[in-house]
């Protein structure tokens, strides 16, 4: 499809045609108005003077019924005489033609309604509006009136009307062009954005002013879109970044026990490798579950649930584990608290966060877990986790130079990050002593 | 393995290297496969009946396995069904079973996992007669007062073990695996890095078997736990 010149990309705006169609409407409102001014006062007052001229010439047709031609002749004379604005005609013509009384000369041939000029005594033209009538004994009457009155009328009121109508059709091709441009405008703006966005600029984001209009308001709802589209490329980013640095090791270790095996069967190294598998497809299972949950599709599932019930649950399960390492595992959850999420999500939070606790809390020290309306606290004594690596261990695979050499993806607290967001739980890590204590706040 | 009671099965999945691994499994396993590539061929034979199970894989050719087993189930064919998945999504386990599945397995798994749960579908008890006492030899757990006896010794357990040993003894002889009592018992749905199942199984085992002599709960290796009363 070919492109217009930008300069006459407003006529092709929606606001231009809709101004255009304004514009018709008023137009046609403006004639219409027009047309009933002119019935009423042009109309009217050339409706007036035919009615004169029928009532005249009634009268003076009665007077000729009564005493004959020389009645009409008198008569005319008569009001000839008391006309002192000059605007009314007469003739009375005899049968060959010539005038017997009046101020009129010619007799018009036909019968009935006309329009003439007539000659004033100035030396101007007047028109003058005809009613000619045959005599019953022969000759003619006819009588007119002077329309100059009218005629002036009707020039004023076309001057205006041509006056008004510019007026209306020049504001309004000038209001819709400029509405049409302005609306162009914001409009290739946002394009011209979206364009860079689709080019691959996803920080790109449309210009929102502080005011309220519906553009406004569409600008703030496609950079929200974007924005969410930005964290989602990002996101999608990391994990493909951390797939690529993360997954070598294994993969790289899970080759050589299989060339180990190649080179000498045996069942050791068949199962070693068969465990690294394993431990990859984990990997890959938490992997693809964070995603998920990052992706926040889950949303949907959200049921009201007892928070209180997940926590004493997850508790219940870890107690074994943690007394074998001389653990002490303080619970203390108010009963009753509601929630609504995912229950899965939430128990493997839960379960995630008290899992790190027990084995990275001191062996014979306290791990606790509390439980309020407010937030969920839990707390362990071991290392702790220095102030400068805390926004970094929820990163996926990140883990501290201490536990690399315990076995664990470092993925745990990526879900657990993950799952909170999904929720609108924020997550915050605190010093507990020398331990550490995951604060999760559950009140937005 | 003494799984004696030979199990007729449909497997329904269009892979022909996992079908045919998952086939010959079972049938070492002393079970009848019959095989079907697609949704359709898969309703046709779930319809003719005569199966104990039905093992359908979501994503499948013509039908998928959702609308597969609703169509078998509006068919009014209650065969229970396990539904094998390459997508772990947390939702879509509670699809699988409001379609009408009666459990669900996310690939890859493990060979012993899917059998042990075709076994427990395949040997479920008809649900007409509810138990009030299940007993394993000597041991015996009273459902109603919410006591488990040994030799007509009183065992105290907590209500997580007791709920642990009740799984067991509802599937007695039958193999329990990890999942299987993380799912059923404390609704894991997820596996943790550290091993509580096995924490919780030898803690209740130790209440259980010690000073009696005789084992009740047993580790088959490489699948899960089995309670039986022959050693």
């Amino acid at each position: 499809m070919a492109e217009p010149h930008p300069r006459w990309a407003f006529a092709r705006t929606t606001a231009f045609r809709v101004t255009l169609w304004h514009l018709l409407l008023t137009l046609a409102g403006t004639a219409l108005t027009g047309g009933v001014a002119w019935w009423t006062t042009a109309g009217y007052a050339a409706r007036q003077a035919a009615q004169e001229i029928e009532r005249g010439m009634g009268v003076l047709l009665q007077s000729g019924a009564l005493s004959g031609p020389r009645g009409i002749a008198l008569s005319i004379e008569a009001r000839l005489a008391a006309d002192r604005s000059g605007t009314e005609f007469y003739l009375l013509a005899a049968p060959d033609g010539q005038r017997v009384a009046g101020n009129l000369s010619g007799v018009p041939r036909d019968a009935g309604w006309r329009e003439a000029t007539v000659r004033q005594p100035d030396g101007s033209d007047a028109p003058v509006l005809v009613l000619a009538a045959p005599l019953p004994g022969g000759g003619a009457l006819v009588v007119g009136r002077d329309l100059s009155a009218v005629r002036a009328l009707e020039q004023r009121l076309l001057g205006a009307a041509l006056w008004v109508g510019g007026v209306v059709l020049l504001l309004g091709l000038g209001g819709g062009l400029l509405i049409g441009r302005s609306v162009a405008r914001r409009a290739a703006g946002m394009e011209r954005a979206l364009a860079a966005v689709e080019a691959g600029d996803l920080a790109q984001r449309l210009a929102e002013r502080a005011g309220g209009d519906e553009f406004d308001r569409l600008a703030r709802r496609i950079n929200a879109t974007l924005d969410r589209l930005q964290a989602l490329m990002a996101a999608l980013r990391e994990v493909t970044d951390d797939i690529a640095h993360d997954l070598r090791t294994p993969l790289t270790r899970l080759r050589q026990r299989l060339e180990a095996a190649a080179r000498a069967p045996a069942a050791e190294a068949i199962a070693a490798a068969q465990a690294e598998a394993d431990a990859l497809l984990d990997i890959f299972a938490a992997l693809l579950r964070i995603a998920q949950v990052e992706a926040g599709t889950q949303r949907a599932g959200f049921a009201p649930l007892d928070l209180s019930a997940i926590a004493q649950s997850v508790a219940e399960v870890y107690a074994p584990a943690a007394e074998e390492r001389g653990q002490v595992l303080d619970v203390s959850i108010m009963p009753g608290v509601a929630f609504t999420g995912d229950a899965a999500l939430l128990t493997q939070m839960l379960a995630n966060l008290v899992e790190n606790a027990v084995r990275h809390g001191r062996a014979g020290g306290r791990v606790a877990l509390s439980l309020t309306p407010r937030d969920i606290v839990v707390e362990d004594d071991g290392p702790g986790i220095p102030e400068a690596e805390r926004e970094r261990v929820f990163r996926r695979f990140h883990r501290l130079d201490a536990a690399r050499a315990t076995p664990g993806s470092g993925l745990g607290l990526a879900l657990v990050r993950a799952v909170a967001g999904l929720h609108g739980i924020t997550v915050a890590l605190e010093d507990a002593g020398s331990g550490l204590r995951v604060r999760l706040g559950l009140a937005a | 393995m003494m799984e004696a009671a030979r199990v007729r099965i449909l497997l329904v999945e269009d892979d022909a290297e996992t079908a045919a691994y998952v086939a010959r499994g079972l049938e070492e396993a002393g079970h009848v496969v019959d095989r079907a590539a697609d949704g359709q061929d898969g309703l046709f034979l779930a319809t003719g009946g005569g199966h104990d199970v039905l093992v359908v894989d979501r994503m499948l050719p013509k039908l998928d396995g959702l609308s597969m087993v609703r169509a078998v189930r509006a068919a009014g064919i209650a065969t229970p069904a396990i539904f094998l998945t390459a997508r772990a999504g947390v939702g879509d386990r509670v699809e699988g079973l409001e379609a009408g599945g009666d459990d669900y397995l996310a690939k890859p798994f493990a060979f012993a996992e899917l059998l042990a749960r075709i076994n427990a579908l395949a040997r479920r008890p008809p649900l007409q007669q509810e138990v009030t006492v299940l007993r394993v030899a000597d041991l015996e757990m009273d459902l109603i007062r919410r006591t488990v006896t040994r030799a007509g010794q009183r065992i105290e357990l907590q209500p997580r073990e007791f709920r642990l040993l009740e799984f067991l003894m509802r599937r007695e002889g039958q193999v329990v695996t990890r999942t299987m009592l993380l799912e059923g018992v404390w609704d894991f749905h997820f596996d943790p890095r550290t091993s509580v199942v096995e924490t919780h199984v030898s803690r209740l085992r130790a209440k259980l078997d010690r000073g009696f002599g005789r084992d009740l709960i047993h580790t088959v290796r490489g699948a899960g736990y089995v309670i039986r009363a022959d050693g």
